[in-house]
């Protein structure tokens, strides 16, 4: 398969699993599949994926919630560019070090979501918006493993 | 990671502020005229066309859930599930035939009032996609869009009860905000007394609260709720909720009323969209 196609692939399944709904119980428990992907993307790739695949992928994922249109783009580019502009550092960071970098990462994302939300008027004040960060920073790590080796089997570059 | 470096002279080998500085800005004049101007409402059916394929592939496996639910079951099971939907049709009949005489009735006694009629309102049936994977906001995703007929504010029905209304259509999909949101108000009525009030979504799918009840009205506990129609949305006469508890707290004018949805929120499969531009006014 062609490796652009095999990248587009990863990008379409972290949409998928965006829209898999999760149980009510369990809801902020729930990762940011999307952000998983394309970080792991501008962290091997910073040249090739940058913040525009980040602002497309965000603007997808606001048509699939049906939230507010450019909120997850906003949060999407200023992450994916904070990751661009330290790539190096992080890929020299143990899987861990990086897993809790990305966690205060998709914080930011957190809290401008719960701004928005706050500001159209239904969002009560919860620390459990931060519950959802700390899910993607521990699955930061399998989900790097995982996407390293379809980077490398498919020698995407 | 050797190569990305080789790739990257190709280029320009610099992660672009530019972009990011004209992105970051795009995004916010994106959220603002969403919010304030609404600029995308127009758009946005198109927009979501892009997204509902993906919508009704993470579906399949539910669709097969329920495929291999109803097929794969016993002969027994067949049959005593026939006996009992048999016994419930003739239950429903003799209903029907009270409701029958009782709407004949009504007509009449309406024209005697030169009161305008109402007419059986024209329902779409609808199966649920998704739910909203948000953790601030109660909506789901039909199978239904613009194609089939919905259109935004139309009220939406599950077996049980007001389920709540259409927010958003595509071609072949639309968003319901459910009862339960805490930004979704419905004029209601309480069929014993004939009482009226607004009851208001908390954002809890089990509980929702009875507006400016004053403490003197005549409320209790197992009251029916049903639609009044005085918005002009949902028609008149659905059941929404049932209340569950009146609390009276010293010091305060109005009565705490808990109200529990009849509707299934999370759980519905199957839902009923009315059609409302086939009902008169009232």
């Amino acid at each position: 398969m062609k490796p652009t196609i095999v990248f587009f692939i990863t990008l379409l399944t972290a949409l998928m699993l965006e829209a898999v709904p999760f149980p009510e119980r369990f809801i902020w428990f729930r990762p940011e599949w999307a952000l998983l992907v394309i970080l792991y993307w501008v962290i091997a790739l910073p040249f090739r994926v940058g913040v525009g695949f980040a602002w497309f992928l965000g603007l997808m994922v606001d048509l699939l919630q049906g939230g507010i249109i450019g909120q997850h783009s906003l949060t999407y580019v200023i992450i994916s560019y904070t990751c661009a502009v330290f790539y190096k550092r992080l890929r020299m960071y143990h899987r861990w070090q990086q897993g809790f970098f990305i966690c205060v990462l998709v914080s930011t994302n957190q809290l401008v979501d719960f701004w928005v939300d706050h500001y159209i008027g239904h969002a009560e004040p919860t620390l459990l918006i931060f519950l959802p960060a700390v899910i993607t920073g521990l699955l930061w790590p399998w989900s790097f493993i995982i996407l390293r080796s379809i980077r490398r089997f498919y020698a995407i570059q | 990671m050797r190569n990305t470096v080789n790739n990257s002279l190709h280029f320009g080998g610099k992660v672009s502020g530019t972009r990011f500085i004209v992105l970051v800005i795009l995004s916010v004049i994106m959220i603002v005229s969403d919010i304030r101007y609404s600029v995308f409402s127009h758009v946005r059916p198109y927009l979501t066309l892009l997204v509902t394929p993906i919508q009704v592939v993470v579906n399949i496996p539910q669709k097969i859930f329920y495929w291999a639910d109803e097929h794969l079951e016993s002969r027994e099971g067949l049959v005593s599930e026939n006996q009992a939907l048999q016994t419930e049709i003739l239950l429903l009949r003799s209903r029907q035939q009270r409701l029958d005489s009782l709407q004949a009735e009504n007509i009449r006694l309406r024209e005697l009032l030169d009161a305008s009629q109402r007419v059986d309102e024209k329902i779409v049936m609808a199966e649920v996609i998704g739910f909203d994977q948000n953790a601030y906001s109660h909506k789901l995703m039909i199978d239904k869009g613009f194609s089939s007929g919905a259109y935004v504010g139309q009220p939406v029905l599950d077996a049980t009860g007001v389920l709540g209304q259409v927010v958003e259509t595509s071609a072949y999909s639309s968003r319901v905000l459910l009862i339960a949101d805490a930004s979704h108000f419905v004029p209601v009525q309480l069929s014993r007394t004939g009482f009226r009030s607004i009851l208001r979504g908390t954002g809890d799918e089990k509980s929702m609260e009875l507006m400016s009840v004053p403490r003197s009205v005549d409320i209790k506990k197992g009251d029916l709720l049903t639609t009044s129609g005085l918005d002009n949305r949902f028609p008149r006469g659905y059941p929404v909720g049932v209340v569950k508890s009146v609390t009276l707290t010293a010091g305060r004018s109005y009565a705490d009323v808990d109200v529990i949805p009849l509707a299934q929120l999370g759980r519905s499969r199957h839902v009923m969209l009315i059609d409302k531009t086939q009902v008169e006014p009232e």
